[in-house]
């Protein structure tokens, strides 16, 4: 599969795979037709017995190329099923089974889900999504705001590149990048930070150390 | 997501099957494709993934049937298989009270993570073993309604009520598509489908205001 360069030639393998999967089950057993329930675990045997280096790369390859309409297919349900097969093995935890996907992996979908129906004229989708982006428009616009709001007495200071931002659980001014989770210190919230960001701007002594 | 055709609308639908180990889901959707297209439409692979192609009332409808595994470890893997979904089939099997709890549980996360623009069908399988039901119908029922879904009773093993259920969903669907369609006007969608290509959104485009801040600092 990893030889194969378009994402759509993957897909057959990845579809050939599944069948021989499917064969040999049937094989082994009185029925000849399986569901989910039953092909999911043997995938996931079957993934966990071979030793696919690359498979998370060339799944990650396919989901984000392949064309929109194939990810609605046959192919797109058996990429849907190696994907969770993957998510299901690399979250294993063997006493507690994990209720619900976590939240960095739903954020992920998410964005790919936005990204990969974009062009899509998906009517029924688009109210939805846009009120999502939105919201993440504001989060980001919050941040953003401190982060210009913290850039300002950088004129003081000679640093351009290094940006500040504010910490409201710790209360002090962290030097960070621009990446949207490094903006607040762990786990602190950003509610407010602008207030206090203010409040803190009149502070001029606290501004000495930067 | 309806997407519109040439001559007449075709409407592609993709439905989730959702309901615990056991409770027949796979049986049902397989009974439902095979039974009037033969060997001739089953596609190349097995039972998880079917399609079947309808006609109603003049509209060609593709649905894509995604079963999924109902095993209790698997749970958490449902949202990857639902997402994008125009409708779900909650399965559960009238002899097993816990299969129906289980229906209950998903209809609360497909609720909570969808909202009310999937179309739900809480179906009671396995009604040939009547005589050792455990789930009231009216129960059942008054659930059903109490969530906006609508309640079916099949038997995958003599073939009762899966063909109503399919027919039903996929009339339920097409409503949902065309109030989506209304609700969008035509300008809208004439404009959407003419753009092709790149697009690109500028997300950062509300950070500018904020600069004006640095004036005063």
């Amino acid at each position: 599969m990893h030889e194969a360069y378009s994402p759509d030639k993957k897909v057959q393998i990845l579809l050939k795979v599944c069948k021989s999967i499917y064969h040999s089950m049937s094989a082994n057993a009185t029925r000849t037709v399986f569901g989910a329930d039953d092909f999911l675990p043997c995938l996931t045997w079957v993934l966990l017995r071979s030793d696919v280096v690359t498979l998370q790369v060339d799944t990650d390859y396919m989901m984000e190329l392949l064309d929109p309409t194939q990810l609605q297919g046959e192919g797109g349900y058996y990429l849907t099923t190696i994907y969770a097969s993957l998510y299901y093995i690399s979250s294993f935890q063997p006493r507690l089974p994990a209720r619900q996907l976590s939240v960095e992996a739903q954020h992920s979908l998410n964005q790919w889900h936005r990204r990969r129906t974009l062009h899509c004229e998906q009517s029924r989708r688009s109210k939805h999504r846009r009120t999502i982006r939105r919201q993440a428009c504001q989060e980001r616009d919050r941040s953003l705001h401190v982060i210009v709001q913290a850039h300002c007495f950088q004129k003081h200071c000679t640093a351009v590149k290094v940006k500040y931002y504010f910490c409201v659980r710790c209360k002090k001014f962290r030097l960070g990048v621009l990446l949207h989770k490094s903006k607040y210190h762990n786990k602190c919230t950003p509610i407010d930070t602008n207030l206090r960001l203010n409040k803190f701007i009149t502070k001029q002594s606290t501004l000495e150390k930067f | 997501m309806a997407a519109g055709g040439m001559g007449g609308k075709t409407y592609s639908f993709k439905v989730v099957l959702l309901g615990e180990g056991c409770v027949g889901k796979t049986s049902l959707v397989l009974r439902y494709c095979e039974n009037k297209f033969n060997d001739k439409h089953i596609t190349t692979l097995q039972a998880s993934f079917l399609t079947k192609k309808l006609n109603i009332t003049g509209k060609r409808v593709n649905l894509a049937i995604w079963d999924t595994a109902g095993q209790e470890r698997f749970h958490a893997l449902g949202p990857i298989y639902y997402r994008d979904s125009n409708g779900a089939i909650l399965v559960y099997d009238v002899t097993d009270e816990d299969s129906f709890q289980k229906v209950k549980n998903w209809v609360k996360e497909l609720r909570k993570m969808l909202g009310n623009e999937i179309c739900l069908c809480i179906v009671g399988n396995k009604i040939d073993l009547d005589k050792d039901r455990h789930v009231s119908v009216e129960e059942a029922e008054s659930y059903a309604e109490s969530v906006g879904a609508k309640h079916y009773h099949t038997s995958a093993k003599l073939n009762k009520g899966i063909e109503e259920l399919f027919l039903d969903l996929c009339k339920r669907m097409m409503e949902t598509a065309q109030a989506e369609e209304r609700l969008k006007g035509n300008g809208a969608s004439q404009s959407a489908s003419s753009r092709r290509g790149v697009q690109i959104v500028d997300d950062e485009l509300q950070a500018t205001p904020a600069g004006g801040c640095c004036s005063s600092g």
